[in-house]
């Protein structure tokens, strides 16, 4: 265990500026290259490096099981949410345009909200798909 | 109309949705909570699609804008009454197969509920979807959810046929991407209504790619439909999924052919220009050949849900090849025949569980050949459901005439007036064949059409003879009320479809004819204004 | 670039139906895998290969000729998620069929 003291310490370093990275990419998917998918899988990525230094317990001890698997359902529910309060606000599905004062502030927001959806989705998801096959070798 | 009737057409596709997403949060100990969402949200899926079927009736095309961008360039859905009539037949479907579920089936294994609504979501998603990409998305969903399906129960027998299965879908589904970005990048749309506005003005040397993407495209609808030689995936996968699995997969293939039905009028109809009748030859040709085949197969199959895989290839043929024929009439009489035999297929793998579970190993022996097919009852948990209620075996018996009948196309139910109608639109005189090749093709559609009723006859009672008489210590099966009340219900209806048959020929009929000219369908989408106000947005 | 570009779909997708064909499961899974990509390539392609053109408006718009398609990238995203799903959904069904029947001929049997 002690060998791969650089290993741990540079895990533990590099973990915050993973985890920025991913809401860099979320927050520039608006009106540009990335989005919720990518900002999920790199956040899941954070899980896998954490599994691979420190074991799987570490790992589950962060991101338990549980909130994993409530993570999926929730991203979907975000979504669907913010596309029938679109339908509640007398728009159509998914028209964001009601969401915000002016057109342009409420798409922003529309857009934002569905990718926040799509992030918890993909994270919780590749997270999960990664723990069924690290716990199948046990 | 009013404001919230307007957003209706979005529920069949956002409830199983939200309900599938709600399912996931809670975990398999509370299988009874998830049921009650399930049916819930089912129920309700059935209540809007009925509602919609009366407002596609009453009024023509319905056309919702997601997110309010107008026609070409956002995603439209669109509600006719072909629509319709696919919604609530699967709705039908689907509240069987959930019904029937509930005696043991979906604490089988795990996420049995999301998995069903994902599923109800992407094959309502494909009926009301008027966008090609869109189309591929909501198939993916539903196949999705299709392979967590299939492999519901586990077992090396649904192992090895769910990896066959996946396999030949992933493919597919890989020629259906290739079709649609083929045809994307002549004509610049996904559109359905104005692709089919821009088809017409296809450059000559550009048609070629064109006709390949469709060509493309009509494959992967194929493999879905199950047109011979596209179809040895199925008779792997439909006998190995659970009963109530196998019930509502009796859908999935007509998806497959609604998805034909739906686009080659729009996109290749008479308006067309010079691709006009594009691949119908093939349709006619590949539908007959699947008659025949399934024919054959329903005289050699011994295991009762290989007799019914059988069947759905041969409902399958028989509707391609009407929709091959391409005539209004036909197509009308087509669909009757598409709910008819659906109805019962799905009836019939219900029906199908209960008989076997009565069966004693030794009356397997009867049938040799039943166990080179694998049948895995063995390893199911075979725990004590129901109870031996008084003269099951005589409602048993009952439903599996109903079925016999229904496949045969004897009267008085429903699969008579189906296949009558089809053979009377066959023979009426304005049909197209005044030149001898289409009428050669009617002559052997009709043949076929008789010949298979006379195999799936035979086939059914030869079983039935094999199952209800020759058992000499027959026993029993242990049957529950809530497995026998879908079957039994779904008979029922193909019997109301038999009586009220004169108000549901008329709307077949309407349907048809609206599918066979689709101008009304491509001015609805493409005028569809996107509105301020939540006014109404379906046009008389 | 565009010899390049369809020399390269064309080997992907040739070797992936070749191992699709092939009676392993994993060498199935790589074959669909290889096709996936020569379809998203492909996908790409209809819009059109440019270079230094953006798909996203920018502040100062300009001419409309200056942007590259966006849609068939938005098609190709949503492609490569999907196959993506799905290639994991078949890797379990591989694991679970490998584990039910000790084997990994895609019959789950060899073959006598």
């Amino acid at each position: 265990m002690s060998l791969d003291l650089i290993l741990r310490i540079g895990t533990k370093l590099i973990l915050p500026f993973i985890l920025l990275f991913a809401l860099y990419v979320q927050f520039h998917g608006d009106y540009g290259p990335g989005g919720g998918f990518q900002a999920g899988v790199i956040t899941s990525g954070v899980v896998v490096l954490l599994t691979i230094t420190f074991g799987l317990e570490a790992a589950q001890r962060m991101a338990p099981q549980a909130v994993v698997q409530r993570m999926i359902p929730l991203g979907v529910l975000i979504y669907a949410g913010t596309g029938v309060a679109g339908l509640l606000l007398g728009k159509n599905f998914l028209d964001y345009s009601v969401l915000g004062h002016d057109a342009v502030h409420a798409h922003e927001l529309g857009i934002f909200l569905v990718e926040a959806g799509v992030l918890v989705t993909v994270a919780g998801t590749m997270t999960a798909i990664f723990y069924a096959f690290v716990e199948r070798g046990r | 109309m009013s404001g919230w009737m307007h957003h209706l057409l979005v529920l069949p596709v956002v409830l199983p949705l939200a309900s599938g997403a709600l399912l996931l949060m809670y975990n398999e100990r509370r299988p009874f909570l998830k049921g009650v969402i399930n049916l819930i949200s089912t129920l309700a899926t059935l209540y809007v699609a009925v509602m919609l079927l009366r407002l596609a009736d009453t009024s023509s095309t319905g056309v919702y804008l997601l997110g309010n961008w107008p026609a070409p360039f956002g995603i439209v859905l669109v509600l006719d009454r072909l629509s319709a009539l696919m919604l609530v037949l699967t709705g039908v479907l689907a509240a069987a197969s959930l019904t029937f579920a509930f005696a043991r089936w979906h604490t089988a294994g795990a996420h049995f509920h999301s998995l069903f609504q994902f599923l109800l979501m992407g094959v309502n998603g494909v009926y009301l979807t008027g966008d090609m990409f869109n189309l591929f998305v909501f198939f993916e969903v539903m196949l999705a959810a299709s392979y967590g399906l299939v492999l519901h129960g586990s077992g090396p027998q649904r192992i090895r046929a769910g990896l066959h299965y996946i396999a030949v879908n992933l493919t597919a589904s890989f020629l259906f991407l290739i079709g649609v970005s083929l045809i994307y990048s002549v004509t610049g749309t996904l559109n359905m209504a104005d692709l089919a506005v821009r088809l017409p003005a296809v450059t000559e040397s550009d048609r070629g790619l064109v006709e390949a993407g469709a060509a493309l495209l009509g494959v992967a609808f194929l493999v879905k439909a199950g047109m011979w030689p596209l179809s040895f995936w199925l008779l792997g996968a439909y006998p190995a999924a659970a009963a109530p699995v196998a019930a509502i997969f009796a859908i999935l293939s007509k998806v497959g052919i609604y998805v034909l039905l739906r686009l080659s009028p729009l996109l290749f109809g008479a308006q067309a220009g010079a691709s006009a009748g594009f691949g119908s030859q093939v349709l006619l040709i590949g539908g007959l050949a699947t008659i025949a085949y399934g024919m054959i197969g329903v005289l050699a199959s011994q295991a009762m849900a290989r007799l019914a895989s059988y069947s759905i290839l041969v409902s399958s043929g028989t509707l391609l090849a009407a929709i091959g024929l391409s005539d209004a009439n036909l197509t009308g009489s087509a669909l009757f025949y598409l709910v008819s035999s659906t109805l019962t297929i799905a009836a019939f793998f219900l029906l199908i569980e209960l008989i076997e579970r009565g069966q004693s190993p030794a009356a397997d022996l009867l049938a040799v050949t039943a166990e080179a097919f694998g049948d895995e009852d063995e390893d199911e948990p075979e725990d004590e459901v129901g109870v031996a209620l008084p003269g099951t075996l005589a409602i048993l018996g009952v439903c599996f005439a109903g079925c016999g009948m229904l496949l045969a196309g004897l009267p008085p139910l429903s699969g008579f007036i189906a296949k009558f109608a089809m053979l009377a639109a066959v023979f009426a005189p304005p049909a197209t064949g005044t030149e001898g090749g289409i009428a050669l093709a009617g002559w052997i559609f009709t043949g076929l059409l008789i010949l298979s009723g006379l195999a799936a006859l035979l086939a059914m009672l030869r079983v039935g003879i094999r199952v209800f008489w020759a058992p000499v210590d027959a026993t029993v099966p242990r049957v529950l009320v809530v497995e026998l009340v879908p079957i039994i219900f779904l008979l029922l209806l193909t019997l109301a479809l038999t009586v009220r048959g004169g108000p549901v020929m008329r709307y077949m009929e309407d349907t048809a004819s609206a599918v066979h000219a689709p101008e009304r369908y491509i001015d609805s989408v493409l005028t569809a204004p996107p509105v301020p106000a939540p006014a109404a947005q379906v046009h008389r | 670039m565009e010899a390049i570009l369809a020399i390269g779909i064309g080997i992907l997708s040739g070797s992936g139906v070749w191992l699709l064909l092939r009676p392993r499961t994993y060498q199935v899974i790589m074959g669909l895998s290889l096709i996936s990509y020569a379809v998203n390539l492909f996908i790409f392609s209809t819009g059109r290969l440019r270079s230094d053109a953006p798909p996203v408006l920018t502040s100062q718009p300009g001419s409309l000729a200056d942007y590259a398609d966006p849609l068939p990238q938005a098609l190709v995203l949503t492609a490569i998620v999907i196959s993506f799903a799905t290639t994991a959904l078949f890797l379990v069904m591989l694991l679970a069929s490998r584990g039910l029947t000790g084997s990994d001929h895609v019959d789950g049997q060899e073959r006598r």
